[in-house]
């Protein structure tokens, strides 16, 4: 029987919860969790997102359904769809993020559906110190765009969802709160504006044209070399931290592909 | 810079060749290279094969092009087009094969593409004694005629595929089965050699056993996320795998230019010590 990560002590636990941050994620397999299980299981890392829309059960609202099946009358009842989902992580446009761990279980299987995350610290370390300091310097404005990281159209429930999103201002490199490690924030669908605060010049802020520093960037950090990934089968459990990796999915072939979707913060384990 | 398998040491050869059969693969990433450099790498690991099939370019026949783009005239410029793979395996349909190690080198990306990999070798391993001594007991005959990898489902015809010669005549075979068991040549661990499609009957001594109960026990050990790993090719990566220790699917081809070059080769190069 595969060591069931619901049962291990609090000691393994914080062990799981470092790896996460350090590395972006970690997979369990063959798990076997209900429900109630996985919100338990969550819920000792930390506070869990609870925001009551479509796609949140009422009796477990911690979960999030992901999955691309309807209703007979046609309606949604999971987010993310069937297309392919662009490099995003939770909550990009949200003013704050709190809930950096996402924890995604596996109900029904695509085969043929992947998902692939890019760890953000390991391409910020593999810069000359010059670049690290320039990327420092650099501020960014986020916000959702539909047809960007996904195409939603209008009326669907959770275009609305995402939209709701003021969006947010914040730095490129972010310090990661729990392990200290510097990390890209780069969700670049979402960047809208750029500036950067030369320290030589008085701090002041000079504008940078996003688009010349999103391709650069994404030649740097999306590397084969900085990804992994993942074609969930029944059973798995895949958790990410939001600051130190990106992900994508392929689209799915298969309709009945579902999971459970958990995101919440690390107050619990900390 | 990333260091390039061209410039490779006989030593790290060496090593790269012992990753691929300890972990069933291994990729290399960001390598620069033109179809001969590519083949010149595969030959310093053993001899590769050589064919002159539609997929493989007259000036380096060791290489099939992978590929669902078409040519002006609408034909297959490579092999397997955008289908779903089944899981396969290198000389599948043969008892004996030398090329037990498969490359392939991405010259054109799809992001939405996946290969998988399932390692037959930790299967095997974690298996309790009772089973894998029963395992050990079988031999099973392959046989590739009439074998699609391509799901059945599929209205894929082949695109010259179906010219590949893969009968027991065609590869001069002389025994017409082996073990479910072997035991890796480099490295001995053993493996179970679950070729789907192709194995056709199973024995344990000379009598048949219902090759339908035998899938339906070892499809559910075999395929498990845990023996898995997944890899989406990037312009410039180099998979190696075992294809004794491991097979392996490919999810559906988004992007038609998607092109890899595959060669397939024995170890006989490498220095092992």
């Amino acid at each position: 029987m595969t060591t069931q990560i619901l049962n291990l002590p609090r000691t393994q636990l914080v062990r799981e919860a470092t790896k996460t941050q350090v590395k972006g994620h970690s997979i369990y397999h063959e798990q076997s969790l209900s429900a109630e299980d996985y919100v338990m299981l969550m819920k000792r890392f930390g506070e869990c997102e609870t925001p009551g829309q479509f796609m949140n059960p009422k009796k477990n609202p911690e979960i999030f359904i992901v999955t691309a099946k309807k209703d007979k009358h046609g309606k949604k009842l999971g987010m993310f769809g069937e297309g392919e989902l662009g490099w995003h992580s939770n909550g990009n446009s949200r003013h704050n993020v709190e809930h950096i761990l996402i924890g995604l279980y596996c109900v029904e299987e695509d085969v043929n559906t992947a998902l692939s995350i890019c760890n953000t610290t390991r391409p910020f370390m593999d810069l000359t110190e010059e670049q690290q300091n320039y990327y420092r310097g650099v501020t960014i404005k986020l916000k959702f765009k539909n047809n960007t990281i996904y195409k939603l159209k209008e009326g669907d429930p959770e275009l609305e969802f995402m939209e709701a999103s003021k969006g947010s201002i914040r730095k490129l490199v972010g310090k990661h709160p729990v392990t200290g490690q510097e990390y890209f924030y780069f969700p670049y669908h979402f960047i809208e504006k750029a500036w950067h605060r030369m320290a030589c010049a008085g701090g002041q802020k000079k504008p940078i044209d996003v688009n010349p520093m999103i391709k650069e960037l994404k030649q740097h950090i999306f590397k084969s070399k900085y990804q992994t990934h993942h074609v969930f089968h029944k059973g798995d459990l895949l958790l990410m931290d939001q600051f130190t990796s990106l992900h994508r999915r392929t689209p799915v072939y298969d309709n009945n592909r579902l999971l459970w979707r958990v995101a919440c913060d690390y107050r619990n384990i900390i | 810079m990333t260091l390039q398998i061209l410039n490779y040491s006989d030593k790290e050869i060496t090593q790269l060749v012992s990753e691929i059969v300890k972990n069933g693969s291994a990729v290399l990433h960001d390598q620069d290279l033109t179809q001969r450099e590519f083949v010149d790498a595969c030959k310093r690991m053993g001899v590769c094969d050589s064919w002159d099939y539609f997929m493989n370019p007259p000036d380096n026949p060791e290489i099939s092009i992978v590929s669902g783009e078409l040519d002006e005239n609408g034909n297959s410029i490579g092999m397997f087009t955008d289908q779903e793979l089944e899981w396969h395996a290198n000389g599948a349909g043969r008892h004996d094969f030398k090329e037990i190690c498969v490359s392939l080198y991405c010259v054109e990306e799809c992001i939405d593409t996946t290969l998988s990999i399932c390692n037959q070798c930790d299967m095997f391993a974690e298996l309790s004694k009772e089973e894998q001594d029963y395992y050990r007991s079988i031999d099973v005959h392959l046989d590739a005629t009439g074998v699609r990898v391509w799901p059945k489902d599929s209205n894929y015809k082949g695109s010259g595929e179906g010219d590949f010669g893969v009968s027991a005549d065609f590869y001069k075979e002389t025994i017409d089965r082996r073990p479910l068991v072997g035991k890796h040549p480099v490295d001995g661990r053993e493996y179970l050699y679950f070729l789907i499609q192709y194995i056709k009957k199973a024995y344990i001594g000379n009598e048949e056993i219902n090759i339908d109960e035998f899938y339906a026990d070892l499809w559910p050990k075999m395929f498990r996320s845990k023996y898995m790993f997944h890899h989406v090719f990037r312009k410039g990566d180099i998979l190696f795998m075992d294809q004794l220790h491991t097979i392996h699917r490919r999810s559906p081809v988004k992007k038609k230019e998607r092109q890899l070059w595959r060669t397939a080769f024995d170890y006989s190069n490498t220095k092992f010590t």
